[in-house]
């Protein structure tokens, strides 16, 4: 059809006929709504519902636009200084807004977490046993399925010695923070592992898992202290199942 | 392997310092220097090149100059700098400061870098002597009162000119008038419909105008608290600063002083503030006027986005002259009279004038006290990275060699936008405060860099002078205020407190005034 139509061309009256048929669309659609019945009328009048209220929105919104409306008077947020007002596109990332401040001051909002729950990890599914000697009878060796941190200066241990592995391939160094405040986010080297809730083994093996809390260099974002220092490094919380995604998305806590 | 010995214990306390046996004091011989005493006002000689100790104190360099000068009966405190010799290519600073005697700053300096000037005891030193104010202000130490109540960031704050009533404008639309002796708040002065970007107090504390957001500039009576009349109108964008005529300038026939407001519509209207009327409109900035000045000899400066900075007449509005020299942005301005026409009749001897006539004659006294020896001179801070200190722009003085559209100075050192720029109150010297987290000093005659203070981490916002020049304090976005020696070039004390950015600061007799961010406004005080 679309090489015929290329070829030759539409019919002489085919945008008149077009015209006419989507004038008439609306009587078509009466003898159509009236005729049903049944399930299908009730799928229709469903969809034909919801295309009205949309029709009536838009018809609204077109004649707000022509009306002049009152101002309500209300004062904008975000008040900057008259020197500020025309740098906004240089904004950063430093928002430190008091309503999280006062969220901060009341005592059990300090521990409050994004995700305060985790999901328990068995044994299983966190190590792989591995069969060691002559005639693979001896099984004290682990390796960790999941995606760990390990610390800048280490050196592996000497095979005989290495009881738990951390493979090379899920070993991680930066995590995507998001802060919670300006919607944006960061890809962030990791300090550290604060907590892994699942064990106090996993945080000293540097394992990455939901719900751990990491600690990431914030240095480029310029956050200062109350007393006029530079923060360094703020604590995240992981969001994603790092072994999964192959990478780590987090939450900065503020 | 050897034993090693324990490190020797910290000897911190000062207990176990005055343990230590005294060190033996070497008696080496003083040289004796020869000085040429010079004033910096003028360049001219104080008498003779004298032959002192080299270890003569500053108290008796003093007493020294003040007996030159021949003036026993009225002694006057002298700061005393050397100006060291420019060799090619060294980063020798631009003056030492004498602090304590010749020979501990100048001969055999304790610290110093490297490239430190060096002087021997055969040269003839000239000894640039400043007088100094007669009176010191005492220093801030602590934060004597937070004051809550606006609902929103403090955007701008300002002393009257007694240091009495302290003004701050906030983003909840309101302006709010505090009590400076018991630290209370006195009015609230609401019916803007923005936020309050500047407030201005007129030189006689009797009227004080506050710009907002909307686009309105408002008077304000506050020893009321009540509007004077109504909003004007006029301005389509919002009000980036105010200046009041200075009070040298009314006459007893006019004796309400006129307001200039600066708008981001890129005019400046001129408002008479008893009848409320719209005098003349100053038109011809391509783009948003950032910020207006009402010299002393009755012109109007004004610095504009549009990269230029303009000369207006005050009488009739009409365009003197346009200094474009500027690469970006013109953000900042100051004079060196802002002090004395800020602060009118009132002096530090708190002296109240009894009647409008008086206080006229006492501002014009001050004012010509200040211009006799230097004329004003205008400085600008731009987002270009650098300043310009321009000649007298005034037209009585055009007799003068000096071209006035031709810079004095370059000011280059910044390595970002230049925010705020301020005057010392004695007009040697200039602040100006950077994003780039420094405020450098330099000399306000002649434009030259003397110091950067550093310290702060964050870009900072506003500089304020100690009304004896011997004190600034700086506000930054790293919630810090610092307070800076002008005497060591270093920091003071430093201020934390605010829990969130500071945007305005004002130091009037011993108190600062500061809000920010975090909706509250301190009081620093010692």
């Amino acid at each position: 059809m679309e090489e015929h139509r290329k070829r030759y061309g539409r019919r002489l009256d085919h945008e008149e006929r077009k015209r006419k048929r989507t004038a008439r669309e609306a009587h078509k659609a009466s003898a159509d709504t009236q005729k049903m019945f049944g399930h299908k009328a009730k799928l229709h009048h469903a969809k034909r519902h919801a295309e009205k209220i949309q029709m009536k929105k838009t018809l609204k919104a077109h004649d707000e636009r022509n009306v002049k409306q009152k101002d309500d008077g209300a004062v904008k947020e975000g008040a900057l200084p008259a020197y500020l007002l025309d740098r906004e596109g240089q904004k950063d990332a430093k928002a430190l807004s008091t309503a999280i401040k006062d969220r901060r001051k009341d005592r059990a909002a300090k521990y409050a977490v994004p995700l305060p729950k985790v999901r328990g990890i068995a044994e299983e599914e966190m190590f792989k046993v591995i069969k060691t000697g002559k005639h693979k009878g001896k099984s004290w060796k682990r390796m960790v399925n999941k995606a760990t941190f390990v610390g800048e200066g280490f050196t592996r241990k000497p095979v005989k010695l290495e009881r738990f592995i951390r493979p090379m391939g899920l070993r991680m160094t930066k995590a995507h923070v998001t802060h919670p405040e300006l919607k944006t986010t960061f890809q962030l080297p990791i300090l550290g592992v604060k907590k892994n809730p699942q064990s106090p083994l996993y945080t000293s093996l540097g394992v990455l898992t939901k719900g751990t809390i990491i600690e990431v260099n914030v240095s480029e974002l310029g956050m200062v202290t109350t007393g006029g220092k530079v923060v360094w490094s703020k604590y995240a919380q992981i969001t994603n199942n790092p072994e999964n995604d192959g990478c780590i998305n987090s939450v900065l806590l503020v | 392997m050897a034993t090693l010995l324990p490190p020797p214990k910290r000897q911190r306390s000062a207990y176990s310092q005055s343990l230590k046996p005294p060190v033996e004091a070497i008696d080496t011989p003083i040289p004796s220097v020869v000085v040429q005493f010079k004033s910096a006002e003028d360049g001219s000689s104080l008498g003779p090149a004298i032959n002192l100790p080299a270890n003569t104190g500053r108290d008796a360099l003093q007493m020294l100059v003040n007996k030159l000068r021949g003036e026993s009966e009225d002694p006057l405190p002298y700061a005393f700098h050397l100006v060291p010799k420019q060799v090619e290519g060294s980063a020798a600073p631009a003056r030492v400061q004498i602090n304590k005697s010749i020979l501990e700053d100048a001969l055999e300096p304790k610290v110093g870098p490297s490239n430190a000037p060096k002087w021997s005891p055969e040269d003839i030193f000239e000894l640039w002597c400043e007088p100094q104010a007669v009176f010191r202000v005492r220093s801030v130490g602590r934060c004597s009162a937070t004051l809550s109540g606006h609902a929103s960031p403090i955007l701008c704050c300002a002393h009257s000119p007694t240091g009495r009533y302290a003004a701050t404008g906030s983003g909840d639309a309101t302006c709010r008038i505090w009590d400076m002796e018991t630290e209370t708040p006195k009015a609230t002065l609401s019916g803007h419909k923005g936020w309050v970007l500047c407030v201005e107090w007129d030189a006689t504390e009797k009227v004080l105008a506050t710009g907002g957001h909307d686009g309105q500039v408002r008077l304000w009576s506050p020893q009321t608290g009540q509007a004077l009349g109504q909003p004007l109108l006029g301005h389509t964008k919002w009000i980036t600063s105010l200046a009041f005529e200075p009070l040298h300038l009314t006459t007893a026939k006019n004796p309400s002083p006129r307001l200039a407001s600066a708008s981001k519509d890129g005019t400046v209207r001129i408002w008479n503030t008893s009848t409320r009327k719209l005098e003349f409109v100053l038109t011809g900035h391509a783009a948003s006027v950032n910020v207006v000045r009402w010299g002393g000899e009755n012109v109007i400066y004004t610095g504009s986005s549009d990269r230029t900075v303009k000369i207006w007449s005050g009488v009739d509005g009409k365009l003197i002259r346009t200094l474009s020299e500027h690469a970006h942005w013109v953000n900042t301005m100051a004079l060196s009279t802002d002090f004395v026409l800020r602060t009118g009749p009132f002096d530090h001897t708190s002296k109240t004038p009894k009647d409008p006539e008086e206080a006229r004659s006492l501002a014009l006294a001050r004012y010509k006290n200040v211009t006799t020896t230097h004329p004003e001179t205008l400085i600008t801070g731009s987002d270009d990275h650098t300043l310009f200190l321009w000649p007298d722009q005034a037209s009585s003085s055009f007799s003068t060699t000096a071209t006035p559209k031709k810079p004095i100075a370059r000011l280059t050192g910044h390595q970002k936008q230049v925010n705020h720029v301020a005057f010392s109150p004695d007009g040697r010297l200039v602040a100006s405060a950077g994003f780039d987290n420094a405020v450098k000093i330099w000399e306000g005659r002649t434009g030259k860099f003397i110091a950067s203070l550093r310290g702060h981490v964050a870009a900072v916002y506003r500089v304020a002078w100690s009304a004896d020049s011997r004190m600034l304090v700086s506000a930054s976005k790293d919630s810090t205020l610092k307070l800076w020696d002008l005497r060591t070039y270093k920091i003071r004390i430093d201020l934390p407190g605010h829990t969130d950015e500071v945007y305005c600061v004002d130091f009037v007799a011993d108190k600062v005034v500061s809000g920010g961010r975090d909706k509250t406004v301190k009081i620093w005080r010692n």
